[in-house]
């Protein structure tokens, strides 16, 4: 069983069926967030020890205030800022992700995002994955194992 | 010549006509901004807003009113001949001059920033009338510890009345931010919270979409579900896991379902996910997924159906897998298999779906037969004798007869 949070705000419009075949998949338990604030509920609940996050790099803050100080910085970019907060915190309230994998999946370059493979983010090479090379529902499921066994 | 020039700029000399001219234009102006709320409430307010309009933003207007007229009477004083020097001077005061045009300049531009803030107002008057009650609501709330009667109803007005669109999801990023601000007050107890919050979500978030949802776009349903969503995650953070917060909790998941129902009936899937995803993160939750799943079924709509049956099957598989306490009396176990069994019933791939279910979440391998039949039992029962649905009792006990034909 794989538990996975997918943090998107297109999970309600083009990737409505992605989200739709992957609630059909016995075998994958998925939670879904459409912005920052909704993410970082779901990643602080210690009861929701997620094998795979998959995020979108650029989507809202949501309603909370704690995402006002990186609002100039973040350009709507709250993947990186969530990231950054998990890895950074591993000891303290994201304790219960330290198996976690993390992916990205999103329209935009990975040379346009050098950070992300940088400390403290790391992130995988293949955990990387730009939404034109995953379209297809049985390609995009195909990523989501694969990151569960990265 | 200097009676022609009615300011007479070289010598500033004060002539009859000045003053006439000045007391004249000061009163014409002042009757005139006297006049423009009137134009306002007939051209831009909503009739349904007037009277809340009239007693939230209009005090701003009896007090330039107020002012105005003294001004003016301190003008007609002033222009009186003996006052002024015109009588019985052979030079008139070079002073009252400056007077007389300085209270005239006071009383025009008074009335013109009125003007132009009367009229930026009218263009704004959802958010400015959400944004003064919504602060009035929290001073009330941190002086009192509960919202005050009048604002709830004014809000819950604005909830019904205000245009769908982004207007309305500004009226629900206020309410947001009203629950954040409430949630905030360090002083306040639990249940003064639980009650404040329960009534903003119960009187103003919930009827902002549900009220005429035929007319609400999707946009106001996800901004409504969000800013639930956002009160439960933060309340739940304030509150603590206690009883105390069993109210809170059964009011929002209460209004998310309510919400998800309106989606349900405009067949809006979108939001019917998202709905049910909300639903899903509280705990206790499970009838109102089934609530929802079930009334997608009845309007035919078998995606959100199957959407909420999965969400409900997660957790349901998770307390058999665990073998928690009393696993095949828990309600969350008799909503999953009360939506699972209507599903059944529908035959083709839709019973092949259901059946699948069943094979994950319910036949584990460590679940024995007494066990799947105490369930299915217990399930019926708690159609039956709880909620008093007999078809999804019925549709169980169908399910229970035709796969398991030697069990019960």
């Amino acid at each position: 069983m794989i538990k996975l949070l997918w943090v998107d705000d297109n999970l309600d419009q083009d990737l409505a069926e992605k989200r739709m075949s992957l609630l059909m998949e016995d075998d994958i338990e998925s939670d879904f967030a459409g912005d920052a604030t909704e993410a970082y509920f779901l990643l602080t609940d210690i009861e929701k020890d997620y094998d795979v996050v998959l995020m979108d790099l650029r989507h809202p803050a949501g309603p909370d205030d704690i995402w006002n100080e990186y609002a100039e910085q973040a350009d709507r970019k709250y993947g990186p800022v969530l990231l950054k907060m998990v890895k950074e915190n591993r000891e303290g309230i994201f304790s219960h992700l330290s198996k976690t994998r993390y992916g990205v999946f999103t329209i935009e370059t990975k040379e346009e995002n050098p950070d992300l493979f940088q400390p403290p983010i790391s992130l995988p090479d293949q955990n990387y994955k730009m939404k034109t090379h995953a379209y297809d529902e049985t390609d995009f499921i195909n990523f989501i194992r694969a990151l569960n066994k990265s | 010549m200097t009676k022609i020039f009615l300011f007479d700029w070289l010598q500033l000399g004060l002539s009859e006509e000045w003053a006439d001219t000045a007391i004249g234009i000061a009163i014409t102006y002042a009757v005139f901004i006297m006049g423009v709320p009137a134009l306002i409430f007939q051209t831009f307010i909503p009739e349904a807003l007037r009277n809340v309009y009239n007693r939230r933003l209009m005090r701003g207007s009896h007090r330039v009113f107020t002012t105005q007229i003294l001004l003016v009477m301190i003008l007609l004083w002033m222009v009186n001949p003996k006052v002024c020097g015109l009588n019985g001077c052979d030079t008139p005061s070079e002073i009252s001059a400056y007077w007389i045009f300085l209270l005239t300049l006071i009383i025009l531009t008074i009335g013109h920033v009125h003007l132009i803030w009367k009229f930026n107002s009218s263009q704004y008057i959802g958010r400015q009338l959400s944004k003064t009650i919504a602060k009035s609501a929290l001073d009330h709330f941190k002086k009192e510890k509960e919202i005050k009667k009048e604002d709830l109803e004014d809000l819950g007005l604005l909830a019904v009345e205000l245009p769908h669109g982004s207007i309305k999801n500004t009226f629900l990023d206020t309410l947001g931010q009203l629950i954040e601000d409430i949630l905030d007050v360090k002083d306040s107890k639990t249940e003064e919270i639980n009650k404040a919050i329960g009534d903003i979500v119960e009187k103003t978030v919930d009827p902002s979409v549900t009220s005429s949802f035929e007319k609400s776009n999707a946009e106001n349903m996800k901004k409504a579900l969000e800013v639930l969503s956002f009160a439960f995650n933060q309340g739940q953070r304030r509150i603590g896991n206690g009883d105390d917060k069993s109210y809170f909790k059964t009011i929002i998941s209460n209004s998310i379902k309510e919400i998800g129902v309106c989606a349900v009936v405009r067949k809006d899937l979108p939001s019917v996910m998202n709905a049910i995803e909300k639903l899903s993160q509280i705990e206790g939750a499970s009838r109102d997924v089934y609530t929802l799943g079930d009334s997608a079924l009845q309007q035919g709509y078998m995606k959100a159906s199957v959407v909420a049956s999965r969400k409900l099957g997660d957790r349901v598989r998770k307390v058999i897998a665990g073998r928690e306490p009393d696993w095949v009396d828990d309600k969350l176990v008799c909503a999953w298999l009360g939506l699972v069994a209507r599903i059944y019933q529908k035959e083709g791939h839709a019973k092949q779906y259901a059946e699948t279910q069943i094979e994950v979440v319910l036949e584990q391998p460590h679940v024995n037969k007494d066990e799947i039949a105490l369930t299915l039992k217990n399930a019926q029962n708690y159609f039956y004798r709880r909620l008093a649905d007999f078809s999804t009792a019925d549709a169980i006990f169908e399910l229970q007869q035709k796969r398991y034909p030697g069990l019960g």
